[in-house]
């Protein structure tokens, strides 16, 4: 049961992280020690993640006013600690969103100035609350990994060990974003919000 | 031509009904064919656009992995019941989630990379996920072509026009057929028609052949009648004539007269007597034609009266007409009189020679022949059966078609005038038809003339074939007294037969008819000989008075005298047996001849006594 999770999950993967697929029910234990270690990071995980940000592109609308010019890249921002170790930069590789190439941006924190379309906060919950705050009324998408407390328009959650995710319908009007009704139609319907 | 025509125009239609239920036919499949072909494109054209609609709401299930909503949109398949089976595949190939219909196959493992393919009645479409021009992976539909029902509604319009196209051909076929029919049985009736046709015009022209020879027959019946009675008449009246000439003579004798009166005398009776045996020719001639003269039949052998003619003709014809008689070997005999035979061919001689004044050829043949029943139906009263032909023909003048038409008819000439008669031919006719025969005359201008004659054959044997006595003179012997009764209606025919029978010295009493001639005989001694005319006035005939008689006076001689011969003792143109006759006008001579022979004849004559 398990290992067919992990190894759905492993078929998701990015290529790098599929190892050799012979070795997959070999390394089975080892990621059903991580599985049961909390949320420690676990590298597929966050490869998953890492893919999602990207895929979530297509399905959301930017206003024009998002970018300055067509030639103007995409910002993904990584506010806080990159948990990613790299992985972003692997699923992001020949990525781009519509005309834009996209330009991966990592922040200590969220300013109005950052021209980010995308941010992907990693922190404790203040520092949740802080960068949201900051991206609220500009067009980002803010995507958040919170269990509790403010959480992004976008906010990952674990469910059966299957990444998903809740989206707040709310937030990103207030960030002039249309989010695509076939996103909303697999999204899981919305546990907690929080107002800024 | 236009029983040809018709059928020719009629396969025309035909082959052009054919084409046009064949065209229709092939028309018909290529409309399927282009239907359903154009169906099979419009079916994929379907599919991708059911495809990309599946791909449009799976995109976010494949991007996120979320499996239960992507079963929720694929599942959803079943609606359409077209669609076999469903998959998607992720990007790299993999298959995501699948669809697939009861009793369908499964979809591929792994993502195909035609982007649409048709098999088996099936199309298979590849459609790529993507969202806003990111490709997230594929969708793949296989679908059902055609529905069950519309394959059948296929197949049944096929088989529609099949039948259809095969009714037409059947109908065709039949009409065809029963036109056929109708055609052959029209020529049938055609054929019928024509043959019935054919049969009334032979009918017909049979019945105008009829009806000219019955004419003609006719017409020569009345002639006769008309010539017969003149001759009658003429006979008692030459008679008289003779008679009183013969009176004349014998008594002159006795008269004193001078050497240069008896001079005269002798040379106006001479002349007076020679008028008068010629008037008796003609009136035997008429007789002959209009059947009349008393025959007296016998068995004849026509080579052997031709051969002895040989010599008369030669005489009659002349140096410059050679005669050739070709005479059939083992000809049968024929029942007739034969001096009225010679008569004939001698008539038919002379008309040969007058026809060639140049001179010429005479030939006169014989043959047996058999005439049979279509060649004597025309003819009134011929029968069919053997015949002995005897053919007179010469290679004179000739006769053009309306001469030949009134060749027999009695005056009838073409002899200048008092070179002929114009009785040849009607003797020849008349005696010819007496005697059960027929004539015939084939002639052509400047070709000739050959008269055929045609005597039924006998099987009666000759009693004794020889010389034909032909009117001898013989010379005038005394009579013996015997008593003989005159019976004639005609007084000075009466008077001159009792004048002569008194001179040769019999005892003669006369009577005008039937019953004086009884009255006459009533308590008178027996007659030795009745002199009677066969016709008399009165009620009763020559035939009749004479049987009375012989009942009164048995052992009575009887002798019949004529101006022409009727039923009375003449059966079918001939004597009965024993009876004796003699024709008017007979000369002194002859009656006194004829007197002696029947007085001479031994007792009761056989067949006299009946009836």
């Amino acid at each position: 049961m398990r290992c067919s999770s992990i190894l759905r999950l492993l078929l998701l993967a990015p290529r790098r992280v599929r190892i050799a697929r012979t070795g997959i029910c070999v390394l089975a234990p080892l990621f059903a020690i991580l599985d049961s270690s909390s949320a420690a990071a676990p590298s597929l995980e966050w490869a998953v993640k890492a893919e999602y940000l990207f895929k979530l592109v297509p399905f959301i609308d930017w206003p024009e006013s998002a970018f300055a010019s067509p030639a103007q890249p995409f910002r993904l921002c990584v506010v806080g600690d990159d948990p990613f170790d790299g992985l972003l930069d692997e699923a992001g590789q020949g990525q781009s969103a519509g005309q834009h190439p996209i330009a991966i941006v990592r922040l200590k924190n969220a300013t109005p100035d950052d021209h980010c379309q995308l941010m992907y906060i990693a922190g404790d919950q203040q520092f949740v609350t802080q960068s949201l705050s900051a991206a609220s009324g500009f067009p980002v998408l803010t995507v958040t990994d919170a269990q509790s407390g403010d959480k992004g328009i976008v906010n990952f959650v674990n469910v059966q060990n299957h990444v998903r995710f809740e989206i707040d319908q709310q937030a990103a009007l207030r960030n002039h974003l249309n989010v695509s009704s076939k996103l909303l139609g697999i999204a899981l319907p919305q546990t907690a919000g929080h107002a800024p | 031509m236009k029983r040809k025509a018709f059928p020719y125009f009629t396969n025309i239609f035909y082959v052009a009904a054919i084409l046009a239920a064949c065209f229709l036919l092939l028309f018909g499949i290529g409309t399927i064919i282009y239907g359903t072909r154009n169906y099979a494109a419009q079916a994929t054209q379907d599919t991708i656009i059911q495809g990309r609609i599946l791909a449009s709401a799976e995109s976010a299930a494949l991007a996120f992995d979320d499996k239960k909503a992507a079963h929720e949109y694929i599942d959803s398949l079943a609606f359409s019941p077209n669609v076999e089976s469903a998959a998607i595949y992720d990007n790299r190939g993999n298959q995501f989630v699948r669809y697939i219909r009861a009793g369908s196959g499964m979809p591929p493992a792994r993502a195909p990379r035609q982007a649409a393919y048709i098999a088996k009645d099936r199309v298979r479409i590849v459609v790529p996920v993507t969202e806003q021009g990111r490709t997230l992976g594929t969708v793949y539909l296989e679908r059902d072509i055609e529905p069950a029902s519309r394959r059948f509604l296929r197949f049944g319009l096929i088989a529609i026009l099949v039948s259809m196209s095969a009714i037409i051909l059947g109908t065709l076929a039949i009409s065809q057929r029963a036109l056929a029919m109708a055609n052959t049985e029209l020529e049938r009736r055609a054929g019928e028609l024509s043959s019935a046709n054919t049969e009334l015009r032979v009918q017909i022209e049979e019945r105008e052949k009829a009806e000219a020879a019955l004419r003609q027959s006719q017409k020569m019946e009345a002639i006769g009648q008309l010539t017969g009675g003149v001759a009658h008449d003429f006979n008692n009246l030459l008679q008289i004539i003779a008679g009183s000439l013969g009176s004349l003579r014998r008594r002159s004798s006795r008269w004193n007269l001078g050497a240069e009166a008896t001079r005269d005398f002798d040379r106006f009776l001479d002349s007076a007597e020679e008028g008068a045996k010629r008037a008796a020719a003609l009136t035997r001639q008429l007789l002959a034609f209009s059947r009349r003269q008393p025959l007296e039949p016998e068995p004849v052998d026509a080579n052997r009266l031709v051969a002895q003619m040989t010599n008369l003709l030669a005489r009659t014809l002349g140096e410059t007409i050679s005669i050739e008689t070709v005479l059939a070997s083992g000809l049968w005999r024929v029942l007739t009189d034969p001096h009225q035979l010679e008569s004939a061919v001698l008539n038919l001689a002379v008309n040969a020679r007058d026809a060639m004044p140049e001179g010429g050829k005479l030939t006169i043949e014989t043959a047996n022949t058999y005439l049979d029943e279509s060649y004597v139906a025309p003819f009134e009263q011929l029968k069919a059966g053997q015949y002995v032909m005897i053919a007179v023909t010469d290679n004179g003048l000739g006769m053009d078609t309306a001469t030949l038409a009134q060749a027999f008819e009695p005056f009838f000439t073409t002899k200048a005038g008092g070179h002929g008669t114009g009785l040849g031919l009607s003797q020849v006719y008349g005696f010819i038809k007496q005697s059960g025969g027929h004539t015939k005359i084939y002639s052509e201008p400047g070709q000739g003339t050959t008269v055929k004659m045609y005597l039924p054959r006998t099987q009666v044997e000759p009693a004794v074939l020889g010389e034909h006595p032909i009117a001898h003179e013989t010379a005038v012997a005394a009579a013996g007294g015997q008593t003989i009764l005159v019976v004639e209606d005609e007084d000075k025919v009466r008077a001159a037969s009792v004048e002569m029978l008194e001179e040769l010295g019999y005892l003669v009493f006369e009577a005008a008819d039937g019953s004086s001639a009884l009255k006459l005989l009533d308590g008178r001694p027996a007659i030795d000989l009745l002199f009677t005319d066969v016709v008399l006035r009165g009620g009763m005939n020559g035939k009749e008075l004479a049987d009375q008689i012989r009942r009164l006076v048995p052992g009575v001689k009887i002798l019949y005298t004529t101006g022409y011969a009727r039923n009375a003792i003449v059966h079918h143109g001939r004597l009965d047996p024993g009876v004796e006759l003699i024709t008017k006008p007979f000369s002194y001579s002859q009656l006194a001849t004829k007197i002696r022979a029947v007085l001479e004849q031994p007792g009761e004559m056989p067949g006299a006594s009946s009836g």
